[in-house]
């Protein structure tokens, strides 16, 4: 059943912070309102049926013009469940400003994202590629992202107080094994056309502290732990202690739970005891192998006031097919799963300044 | 031979008439230099009889267009212009004569261990799918066909993206596959790599006499390579960018 867009519609006070985030089971999207009627945009995933950005139709059925009112858009970092239709939304979002990881500006980079522009699936290069061609035609440029650089700061009001966006990550080590390993995918003179698979772990993803005064939330994109304090959460959480993020009492959960990103570091020192948390899953992949696992959900679920799921951890069945066409798949111990997904959402809304966060879930979102 | 007469020859023969099996031709290859493409897979019986792709190498695109795996139907075949192939690339249509003793004795050429390929010229290949015996043919159907490209290799499969191009419940869907490596042909287990491109196709035989057979096969497209006009152009375009970035920034380096 296709989702109905107009029970979200209404749009949040001039005066009310809104997080925003939308999970239909492959493909994360999260929409804040930092208010006065300002949106930024973090990553994005197409809607299951009409294969439109998630945010664009948010945006729309909420009644916002996402030409003037959107004035940032971010990607944590470019794999293909993250920046599934961003060149459509920047393309939408006229007057906003494009953050990314600064190893993304990298000659190296942009580069391979020309030399695999005749190959155009999956979506990440193309869409990337997007963005960049629209910068040029705006004569504008990415904002090149770091760990602990402070993204934008809105002076306090006599109403507001300040609000800022900063970067917790990716850290300068990260950088270059990023580099490294866009080195490594050669696409040389003799070597055949193939599709763009981005392999690389999440070393490049940004974290970001969205902070109104002292009020925060903590949106952890992909990031993973990391042995090392140079890199993974140790570095995310020492830049914010450099930053002076204040505790954040509303957590999108790194990584779709997984026990790779779990930080003890992060719980412990970015984020206020028991925290809202939300999380997407990621429904692809080998049942025993996709997260949230029982157990992420199960620990999650200990350290947080409440946990909140987008949308099912179980990928859907293949559609029904013809069963000799099945009964012939499975002599050859092939094994399909369908992609296609619902809606789910979790939308988090306060008065700045307010404590408490009204929850409301639409679609497929749950609480654990 | 140039291609421009084996393409021809293989053509006008099928325009506008169905293609008959149980003929031998399942072992074809075309040749563009020294790259051959198996147009079907030796080691599935029955899939080279499919009445869709008999005429185009698998996925290589010919005179600038890609049929991709399924290639063209016999119907399709007689209307496609693409079929006047410009003469400047060097194409060459091959078969094993082990492979299709037909052609073979068609020919009058006996295969040796030495020589175990033979050129096939435009009009011997007419006449030898001419006097193809239509009659003892199977009726074949490609029932379920997905276009897919690799995304991470394991030891004994690959996981894979698809979409589905035909077949009931299959037309039009996303999916993800695991895919054992055992049904790539083992001269195609150099282009399982991430990102590598492949079909994969269930194909229905039913037989004047006897039961309906299925056969699946996945069959890896042998793509261009990069050339050095193609990474030229790709690099032009990313110092375009790059310098554009630079402008915007007020001259500063981009990145870091």
């Amino acid at each position: 059943m296709r989702f109905d867009w107009r029970q979200v519609a209404k749009p949040p006070a001039h005066d009310e912070a809104e997080i925003t985030v939308i999970g239909p089971g492959f493909g994360e999207c999260i929409v804040v309102h930092s208010g006065d009627g300002q949106w930024l945009i973090v990553d994005s995933c197409r809607e299951p049926d009409t294969k439109s950005p998630v945010a664009l139709h948010y945006l729309n059925a909420l009644g916002v013009d996402p030409v003037h009112a959107v004035r940032w858009v971010v990607a944590t970092h470019w794999h293909a469940d993250h920046v599934g239709g961003l060149g459509e939304v920047f393309a939408a979002c006229r007057s906003a400003q494009f953050f990314c990881a600064a190893a993304l500006g990298e000659k190296e980079f942009i580069h391979y994202l020309t030399r695999t522009g005749r190959v155009t699936k999956p979506d990440n290069a193309k869409d990337f590629r997007q963005v960049f061609d629209e910068l040029v035609t705006r004569r504008g440029t990415p904002f090149w992202t770091l760990g602990g650089r402070v993204l934008f700061t809105r002076p306090p009001t006599r109403v507001q107080p300040e609000f800022r966006i900063e970067a917790l990550s990716p850290s300068d080590k990260e950088y270059s094994l990023f580099l490294d390993r866009i080195a490594s995918d050669v696409r040389a003179k003799g070597v055949p056309y193939r599709a763009v698979v981005a392999s690389d772990p999440n070393h490049l993803a940004i974290v970001l502290s969205l902070r109104w005064g002292n009020d925060a939330l903590l949106l952890g994109a992909d990031l993973l732990r990391e042995a090392t304090s140079d890199r993974g959460w140790l570095a995310a959480v020492s830049q914010g202690q450099t930053l002076r993020a204040p505790p954040a009492d509303l957590v999108k959960i790194p990584h779709h739970g997984s026990a790779g990103a779990h930080s003890d570091e992060m719980w412990t020192n970015l984020l206020a005891r028991k925290p809202e948390s939300v999380l997407t899953p990621y429904s692809r992949g080998k049942k025993d192998g996709r997260p949230p696992k029982r157990s992420d959900l199960e620990r999650i679920s200990s350290l947080s006031r409440q946990t909140i799921l987008t949308a099912p951890t179980e990928s859907g069945r293949a559609r029904k097919k013809n069963s000799a066409i099945a009964l012939a798949l499975s002599q050859r111990h092939i094994v399909t799963r369908r992609l296609k997904a619902r809606i789910g959402i979790a939308r988090f809304r306060r008065n700045i300044g307010s404590r408490n966060w009204n929850v409301e879930l639409f679609g497929q979102a749950k609480r654990v | 031979m140039a291609d421009t007469d084996g393409w021809q020859g293989w053509a006008n023969p099928f325009a506008g008439r169905a293609m008959t099996a149980g003929h031998s031709w399942p072992n074809l290859f075309a040749t563009r230099g020294v790259t051959s493409t198996p147009l079907w897979p030796s080691a599935l019986p029955g899939v080279g009889y499919s009445p869709r792709g008999i005429v185009t190498p698998f996925g290589v695109p010919v005179g600038g267009w890609d049929f991709g795996a399924g290639g063209v139907s016999a119907g399709e075949l007689g209307q496609l212009p693409q079929w006047s192939i410009p003469g400047h690339q060097d194409w060459t249509l091959m078969y094993q004569s082990s492979y299709a003793p037909d052609f073979a004795a068609a020919l009058g050429t006996v295969a040796t261990e030495e020589q175990p390929w033979f050129n096939v010229g435009a009009s011997n290949v007419t006449r030898m799918l001419r006097s193809a015996p239509r009659e003892t043919a199977p009726a074949i159907e490609v029932t379920a066909e997905w276009d897919g490209y690799v995304e991470k290799i394991s030891k004994d499969h690959f996981v894979a993206r698809m979409r589905g191009l035909k077949g009931k419940g299959v037309e039009g869907s996303d999916e993800e596959a695991e895919i054992p490596m055992s049904l790539v042909d083992a001269a195609d287990l150099d282009l399982v790599v991430p990102g590598g491109f492949f079909r994969l196709i269930v194909t229905d035989e039913k037989p004047k006499v006897g039961p309906k057979r299925s056969y699946t096969s996945v069959q890896f497209r042998r793509l261009p390579a990069y050339t050095k006009r193609d990474l030229d152009a790709a690099e032009r375009e990313a110092d375009e960018i790059l310098n554009a970035f630079r402008l915007a920034s007020g001259g500063q380096a981009t990145g870091a």
